[in-house]
């Protein structure tokens, strides 16, 4: 074995047949020192180890490249074509095929022909450094028509000087399920060299391919390309490479999902603009909750009374048949855990049209041109492009949307970003969002809620330009490219997929949260601290949960709900906002709401209690205190994966900043909005 | 006209956002500018991640990022960051 690719020792499997005709000894050709070099170049994965397995059968070895680790196939490609007439007297030879074995060398998968492998560096080495004389007598060259422009780049290179070459097509089947059709004609007519088109696995075009080569190593070799650009400048000189291929694309290829893709880009010119886009996406996004809560009412309204009634009443009953119908236990089961769960499934129906429509909204490839949308947005506020990933995770769950931002390069990004997500306002403070939109604005429940999302963006911008402003002068944002799929009509299977793990996530966590909570404010409730009463019969004005609330209610009173009532529901909600409305609940002492477009018990207490402490101007105080709720801390969980992510000292920085961001907020929204109401 | 990768980062600087709106802009198709994209990774001059986009298929339990072993996979799309770099 020496260093010289012509003069490769191949040790065939068998030695070649001779044909005991008057041919033998003709121009039969072995595979040997004197045998024509064939080799095999092409992109990894573009089907080149699959033709060259095709064309050798057995008759292969392998092993590394002199002085290299690279590993390089060798082998015998046996073809034949017919011979030339016989020419002998009174013979009985029949008809004859002349065998050509052809050495064959599977080079390694290249790209192209900058070394930027050991791979490529042996690809350039053996189809461009070595002297003429010893490069391959002619170069095969596989592109995957599927990826028509890609592979196209390799046979640039090659073609830049005179050589054979031949450029074998494969995925001819794939390009076409994708609706794309390659005319090898037209292909070989742009690159100036013999196109033929192969499916190694089916060994079909193999013949052709044979006779391509054969046709080749009885001919000259092919002239260089002409560049339209000689120069040293390696961006200049791919650019001009690029060029020549974007011609050849063109005219070699035609999609039949041009029609399709143009649709979507028809779309695309309005649902990315620059004003229109936005525009439409909070459009979209409002129908989305608009539709929700209008379709989810009724199934909400059946769940309530299920619950509030003959769940409670029979569980109230099976306590009273035991003796236990007016103790703690009745207040635990009955108006904590029946409650609780019960209010929590209530909301099923709600999240799963979310769900549902988001999933469409997903599948159908609305929501990846959202993020072009809101690609300008993280843009403004000196995030990179890909920082709206969190974000969007964000308001499905906060705490994921921290663990997400390990995706950003940099500390100051993670950092950033992690500050911002828990101003998404997330799926657990929906559900106060809808009871307390159907307890104060009625029909217009769905607007409000919608305007809490709009109302999240505009904090997470407004807080994103304070902090660059001040911690994070002139971090310079990065560009996103999203290569955007066509339009599709969502399939049924994969929208009910997604929508039930989502809602099963939901259900898993919250029921979990719940639970506990509605024990944990149930055992403060049952603890005295002022009076005369005793665990589990105290007035909860009196028990550690209510003394505690009223010791922070003076400051929420400038935002208009400073009752304790209320604001115990926020140091709840501190430990996860799923719980805010079982603990108000619980405090009240009344069943659930009967729904969330027409308030119970429940909806009538709680509207009374703004009344009241927001002297006359409930709407601006419910408004001030669903402001509030969405900007500070959404759970302790969040915290964790803060700590987590971005250290102790920033969680607890971001536990101020949004305390102090919730509070500004609120008293501002009540402030403002009692003087117009 | 430009060449395509001259294209394809200058349509970068400018921010535009999706291979789609680049083809409009340039004229050139989008298997060729995607292949501009690979080739401006491939050399050094763009630098691309992969990052998830939407909820793997096995929903949040299956989601990497809720466990803290970075982000998932995701069942939806996926997108590609681009940084300029200055290696060459």
């Amino acid at each position: 074995m020496t260093e010289n690719p012509r003069s490769l020792v191949i040790t065939p499997a068998r030695p070649p047949a001779m044909k005991s005709t008057c041919h033998a000894g003709g121009s039969f050709a072995s595979a040997g020192p004197d045998a024509p070099v064939v080799s095999l170049a092409g992109a990894p994965n573009s089907g080149k180890s699959t033709l060259f397995n095709a064309l050798t059968g057995a008759r292969v070895t392998m092993g590394n490249w002199p002085g290299t680790t690279v590993e390089v196939s060798r082998g015998v490609w046996r073809t034949t074509r017919e011979a030339a007439a016989c020419t002998c007297v009174d013979c009985d030879c029949e008809p004859s095929e002349e065998r050509i074995d052809i050495t064959l060398v599977d080079l390694p998968g290249a790209y192209s022909l900058q070394p930027e492998s050991p791979d490529e560096a042996l690809t350039r080495e053996l189809l461009v450094e070595a002297p003429a004389e010893e490069r391959p007598d002619v170069c095969v060259v596989l592109v995957d028509a599927s990826r028509l422009a890609h592979g196209l780049y390799l046979v640039s290179q090659v073609r830049e000087r005179s050589q054979r070459v031949v450029v074998a097509l494969t995925m001819l089947d794939v390009a076409a399920r994708r609706g794309i059709t390659v005319d090898p004609g037209a292909l070989a007519q742009a690159l100036g060299c013999p196109v033929v088109g192969i499916d190694p696995r089916r060994r079909t075009g193999l013949d052709a391919l044979a006779a391509t080569v054969r046709s080749g190593l009885g001919s000259e070799e092919l002239p260089a390309r002409a560049r339209t650009l000689a120069t040293a400048d390696s961006l200049a000189a791919d650019d001009e490479r690029f060029g020549w291929i974007a011609a050849a694309v063109t005219s070699a290829t035609t999609e039949a999902g041009a029609a399709r893709a143009s649709l979507s880009d028809r779309i695309d010119r309005w649902a990315t603009a620059p004003v229109i886009g936005p525009l439409l996406f909070l459009g979209v996004m409002w129908v989305v909750f608009q539709v929700t809560i209008t379709v989810a009412a009724p199934f909400q309204d059946a769940l309530d009374s299920l619950f509030s009634g003959p769940v409670s009443d029979g569980a109230t009953a099976l306590l009273a048949a035991v003796g236990l119908a007016d103790g703690w236990l009745h207040g635990l089961l009955v108006e904590g855990l029946i409650a609780g769960v019960g209010m929590l499934l209530t909301f099923v129906p709600l999240m799963t049209f979310m769900f549902i429509l988001l999933a469409l909204l997903e599948d159908s490839g609305y929501l990846a041109r959202a993020a072009v949308v809101t690609n300008r947005l993280m843009r403004a506020i000196g995030l990179p492009g890909r920082a709206f990933l969190p974000l969007i995770v964000g308001y499905g769950c906060n705490v994921p949307a921290v663990s997400a931002t390990r995706i950003l390069p940099s500390a100051t990004q993670r950092i950033m970003t992690s500050l911002l997500v828990p101003f998404t306002s997330c799926t657990a403070r929906l559900t106060v969002f809808v009871m307390l939109g159907a307890t104060f604005f009625g029909s217009n429940a769905g607007t409000v809620v919608f305007g809490m999302y709009v109302a999240s963006i505009v904090i997470i911008v407004g807080v994103g330009l304070l902090l660059r402003a001040t911690i994070w002068r002139g971090e310079e944002s990065e560009p996103l490219v999203i290569d955007l799929p066509a339009y599709q009509l969502p399939t049924l299977r994969l929208t009910a997929s997604v929508t039930w793990l989502r809602l099963k996530g939901f259900l898993q966590t919250a029921a979990g949260i719940i639970v506990m909570t509605v024990c944990a404010v149930w055992l403060l409730q049952s603890v005295p601290v002022r009076g005369d009463g005793s665990f589990g019969d105290t007035p909860v004005e009196d028990s550690a949960y209510g003394v505690a609330a009223q010791a922070i209610t003076p400051v929420f009173a400038p935002a208009g709900f400073g009752s304790w009532q209320t604001t115990s529901t926020l140091v709840v909600g501190f430990v996860a906002k799923e719980a805010v409305i079982s603990s108000w609940a619980q405090t009240y002492a009344v069943d659930e709401p009967e729904d969330s477009a027409e308030p119970g018990d429940l909806g009538a207490k709680v509207m009374a209690e703004f009344e009241q402490s927001s002297g006359g101007h409930p709407i601006p105080a419910a408004l001030a205190f669903m402001v509030f709720l969405m900007a500070y801390t959404p759970c302790v969980a969040t915290l964790a994966a803060q700590w987590r992510e971005i250290g102790g000292r920033w969680t607890v920085f971001g536990i101020g900043l949004q305390l102090v961001v919730a509070w500004v907020l609120a008293v501002a929204v009540f402030q403002v909005g009692s003087l117009f109401s | 006209m430009s060449g395509p990768l001259t294209a394809v980062l200058d349509e970068v600087r400018l921010g535009t956002g999706s291979v789609a709106q680049m083809s409009r802009h340039t004229g050139y198709s989008p298997e060729v500018l995607r292949a501009a994209v690979d080739h401006l990774v491939l050399t050094g001059r763009l630098e691309a991640e992969t990052v998830p986009f939407g909820c793997p298929p096995a929903g949040c339990g299956g989601c990497a990022a809720s466990c803290g072993d970075g982000p998932a996979t995701g069942a939806g799309r996926t997108t590609l960051t681009l940084l300029r770099r200055t290696r060459r």
